[in-house]
């Protein structure tokens, strides 16, 4: 299982984090610096995204344990990396056993950003693998590789949008 | 302030986070915030802030799990003003 988020902090619609919003987010057993909200908030967004549940996200119930020398986080058996950026911060979750494969790219289009990150995706898919694919959704309405049935994990904010699928 | 009035003032303040304008005709109490009126999840401590300080009130700390629909959120912004 993969989950990917990333936070554009370029938005001007962002607002700035505070000891107000740590709270918000934050459960007893999270290991994290004063400054770090947004490794925090991504980190529990991807690791939620890595459970594959139609459940609302609530970051308050996801403990993550990030280590900010290694750029790492984990949370039980699910571990991940931050890759940052000047504006973007983003954090990738898998379960020890996955290896994912995960893209990041700027938008091209102002609206659309859904249609645009499966447009990467199917693109990607085609050039590295030779896959003509479908996306669709499991049961639970969370997103799939129809023809090989693999999962894929989407994120996407301001500026930029992503995906992560496990390798095979 | 009444509920109506309320959720007046509370979209105003979601209306900056919502890119695809179109969707805001048809905005009821049922309306998902993330799924209805694609709000990205990024946002969601911002309207914590932003209702905070337009309602002058201290929204409690697992309000992001609860504030699903608008009128999820008009609930507990209407019971902090009441209390």
């Amino acid at each position: 299982m993969v989950g990917i988020d990333l936070v554009d902090l370029s938005d001007p619609n962002l607002k700035a984090r505070s000891d107000r919003t740590i709270p918000l987010i934050s459960h007893p057993e999270d290991v994290f610096e004063k400054n770090q909200f947004w490794l925090l908030w991504t980190a529990k967004e991807a690791i939620f995204k890595s459970y594959r549940t139609n459940r609302r996200f609530d970051p308050k119930q996801i403990p993550v344990l990030i280590d900010p020398n290694a750029l790492t986080f984990h949370s039980g058996k699910i571990m991940g990396k931050f890759v940052i950026s000047e504006n973007v911060i983003m954090a990738i979750a898998h379960h020890r056993e996955v290896n994912p494969i995960f893209k990041i790219y700027r938008r091209r289009l102002k609206f659309g950003e859904s249609d645009d990150v499966r447009n990467q995706l199917a693109a990607h898919c085609k050039r590295e693998f030779g896959w003509d694919i479908t996306i669709g959704i499991d049961a639970d309405g969370l997103p799939i590789i129809l023809s090989q049935n693999l999962i894929v994990s989407f994120t996407h904010h301001h500026n930029y949008i992503g995906f992560a699928i496990p390798n095979i | 302030m009444n509920r109506e009035e309320i959720k007046v003032e509370l979209l105003k303040i979601i209306d900056p986070y919502i890119d695809e304008k179109e969707v805001t005709t048809s905005i009821s109490e049922q309306s998902d915030l993330i799924n209805d009126l694609n709000i990205n999840s990024a946002h969601l401590v911002d309207i914590v802030l932003d209702i905070e300080e337009k309602f002058d009130i201290m929204i409690e700390d697992d309000f992001i799990s609860k504030m699903d629909t608008v009128g999820n959120s008009l609930d507990i912004i209407e019971e902090k003003l009441q209390g």
